[in-house]
């Protein structure tokens, strides 16, 4: 974990109200991980008063400099993104990183859990579903996954064969860097609220007809990973867990700290009947569907 | 780079470098190496900062409020930030004394910074229980009781009762041989009835304050924002007034006063010194700038020096001479 204070390299619209942002940080950017994020501060200002968290998009290398910054994607929505869009290069921002733990491919969850080691399908296949922001952990992750990229000094051992990539969006216009996703291993599926683009509908829906193990029994989604609304992500758990699919839904939270200290971003984890909080910033950002309680289970 | 641990500067000759700056403080029988403490509940037990802190500089930590059992805490949301402020509604989640003393207690021992536990009862009696659990660990500096957590439902606030509050006091000087500090609540007319009482039965400072009680509303939705629904309002947006109580207080209090609420910079503090606090907590301000309490540390010898004085011990209380 450092603390430091980022000098921004470039802060550019990328979509409808989306940008994107890359920070010169290189201890930060040779130490994350996919699934990992920071927490980014404007200048001495007290409202905005805390910190926000960003997941990390990609490091990034300089001709000189290996790892030499970091990206985030944000989507300006309130009081600290809106500061954001205005930053220029040149200027700096203080910066907390990297957090939380990283995602876990198919050979560290097997560690764990003996079942899915023989099963091929795991390390061959994943699946990425996003909501609204949520695409920002997967752009490094499926790198890391394809083999393309090491982050804190690890590389994939044996790159994975395919990628379902899932996107929904209100509309057509806030699918930013699409081509960030491109790669021959990536199948791309788009969905929008307004029908402007891919499907029309709810991702997850998307998803769902596409995947039903009952309809397509010959289709597996390997390792699922989610991120976006926490409505999207509950009902998306919920039905991977009814159908026996793994999937690691990555949280958000309010955040006061982002390090573990203020215990603000708790997440029942358990079973209904015995459960207990762990925190989203230390022990997330992403969590197994199966352990989670959703609140309106309990109590 | 300042070395507080190393420091030899006298309090006669003012000194011309910021180094020999005498940083010391004494509230009552604690010793500090500087007046810069961390918070209850904002520092956790320390291990949580990695390589964010470096504890050889700061003044000691405070680390966040024990009960006799573990609790769960409040359901989330339990913050929400409002104009520089933070309300939060934690309910004190902590993993109980026998965990504190088993697990955190020796890593906590480890950091090279004064140990101030911080504990709360549900009655008199937890109080009483608390503090002897704690009587003969080694590596404490003192005890902070936590009289003022308005977090916890159906819990009673013993600070706002100053008879409660003198037995609870009393009970635990009784049982526990390390000095005693009593924070807090602000939400309350006048200080200084407990002052006196918690005075009377042998604490050795007094803490002000914990956080003031506030809310949130989500009209939209129609109800409060926090699980809840009420929560302690801290951060800059309540200096103001914690620093009115503090210039008040130290006019008439028998005990040094620590002062916490809305601290995060270098005059932050040096207002709290003039205004009469012998110590300060950092708070909220851990949240978003971990490394603003050594900041200040490091800032401090050079606006003491710049006042005319070669030891921090000069300022606390200025402001009223
Ligand atoms: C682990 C983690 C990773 C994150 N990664 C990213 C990322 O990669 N890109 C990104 O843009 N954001 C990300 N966020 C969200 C980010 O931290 C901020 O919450 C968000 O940018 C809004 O901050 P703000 O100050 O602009 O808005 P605020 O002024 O705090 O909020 C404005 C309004 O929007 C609402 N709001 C805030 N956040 C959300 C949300 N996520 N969804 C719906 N409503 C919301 C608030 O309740 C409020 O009503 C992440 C959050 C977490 C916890
Ligand atoms: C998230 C949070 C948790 C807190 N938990 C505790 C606690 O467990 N015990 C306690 O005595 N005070 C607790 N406090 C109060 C602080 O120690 C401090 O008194 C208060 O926040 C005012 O200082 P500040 O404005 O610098 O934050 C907490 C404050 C916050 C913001
Ligand atoms: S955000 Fe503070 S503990 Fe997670």
């Amino acid at each position: 974990m450092f603390q430091r204070n980022a000098k921004v390299v470039q802060n550019i619209l990328i979509a409808e109200k989306t940008w994107l942002l890359e920070l010169e940080c290189p201890e930060i950017a040779q130490k994350i991980f996919p699934g990992q994020f920071v927490m980014l501060r404007v200048k001495e200002t007290f409202d905005p008063l805390l910190n926000r968290a960003f997941a990390l998009y990609d490091v990034c290398h300089s001709p000189t400099h290996h790892y030499f910054g970091i990206q985030i994607v944000y989507v300006r929505i309130g009081k600290m993104t809106n500061l954001l869009s205005e930053i220029q290069p040149g200027e700096s921002l203080d910066i907390i990183g990297p957090l939380g733990k990283p995602f876990l491919d198919s050979e560290e969850y097997s560690k764990n859990n003996k079942l899915i080691s023989s099963d091929k399908r795991y390390s061959e296949i994943a699946t990425f579903i996003a909501g609204g922001i949520g695409q920002t952990p997967f752009r490094s992750w499926w790198r890391f996954l394809l083999g393309e990229e090491s982050y804190n000094g690890k590389s994939i051992s044996k790159p994975i064969e395919k990628i379902y990539f899932f996107w929904g969006a209100r509309a057509v216009s806030f699918f930013g860097r699409l081509e960030d996703f491109s790669s021959t291993k990536i199948e791309i599926f788009l969905a929008t609220e307004d029908g402007s683009k891919g499907f029309r509908g709810r991702v997850t829906d998307h998803f769902f007809n596409l995947f039903h193990p009952q309809i397509h029994p010959e289709k597996s989604p390997g390792l699922i990973y989610a991120c976006g609304p926490e409505p999207m992500l509950e009902g998306l758990g919920k039905w991977c867990v009814s159908h026996n699919l793994i999937c690691f839904l990555s949280l958000e939270s309010p955040m006061a700290c982002g390090y573990g200290v203020c215990n603000t971003c708790v997440v029942k984890i358990g079973n209904p009947s015995l459960w207990d909080y762990q925190k989203i910033c230390v022990d997330g950002p992403a969590f197994l569907a199966n352990d989670i309680v959703w609140d309106n289970q309990s109590n | 780079m300042f070395d507080s641990t190393n420091n030899n500067g006298e309090a006669n000759s003012i000194p011309n470098n910021p180094e020999s700056i005498d940083l010391r403080v004494r509230i009552g029988s604690i010793s500090l190496r500087n007046p810069v403490l961390l918070a209850s509940g904002t520092a956790g037990y320390a291990r949580e900062f990695g390589s964010l802190m470096n504890w050889d500089k700061i003044g000691g930590i405070v680390p966040k409020t024990i009960t006799v059992l573990p609790r769960k805490g409040n359901p989330p949301p339990r913050t929400v930030e409002t104009p520089c402020g933070l309300l939060n509604s934690i309910g004190l989640d902590n993993d109980g004394i026998d965990y504190f003393i088993s697990s955190y207690l020796p890593e906590l021992r480890k950091i090279n910074t004064a140990i101030i536990p911080n504990v709360a009862g549900k009655s008199l009696e937890e109080f009483g229980e608390l503090a002897s659990r704690l009587a003969h660990e080694p590596g404490i500096t003192a005890l902070e009781l936590n009289l003022s957590c308005p977090n916890v439902s159906g819990g009673i606030d013993f600070a706002i009762d100053p008879l409660l509050a003198k037995k609870i006091v009393n009970l635990c000087t009784s049982k526990c041989s390390h000095p005693i500090i009593a924070k807090l609540t602000p939400n309350i007319t006048d200080l200084l009835p407990i002052i006196q009482s918690v005075a009377e039965a042998g604490a050795t400072a007094v803490s002000i304050a914990n956080t003031f009680l506030g809310m949130a509303i989500d009209w939209r939705k129609r109800k409060p924002i926090l699980g809840n629904q009420l929560g302690g309002l801290s951060g800059p947006a309540i200096k103001p007034i914690v620093l009115r109580m503090v210039w008040q207080m130290s006019k008439v209090s028998p005990i040094p006063i620590i002062a916490v609420g809305g601290i995060g910079t270098l005059d932050d503090v040096m207002e709290f010194l003039v205004a009469g606090a012998s110590a300060v907590q950092i708070g909220t301000a851990n949240f978003y700038n971990p490394s603003a309490a050594t900041k200040i540390v490091d800032e401090l010898p050079k606006a003491i020096q710049e006042l005319g004085y070669s030891s921090l011990r000069e300022v606390i209380g200025v402001g009223h001479q």
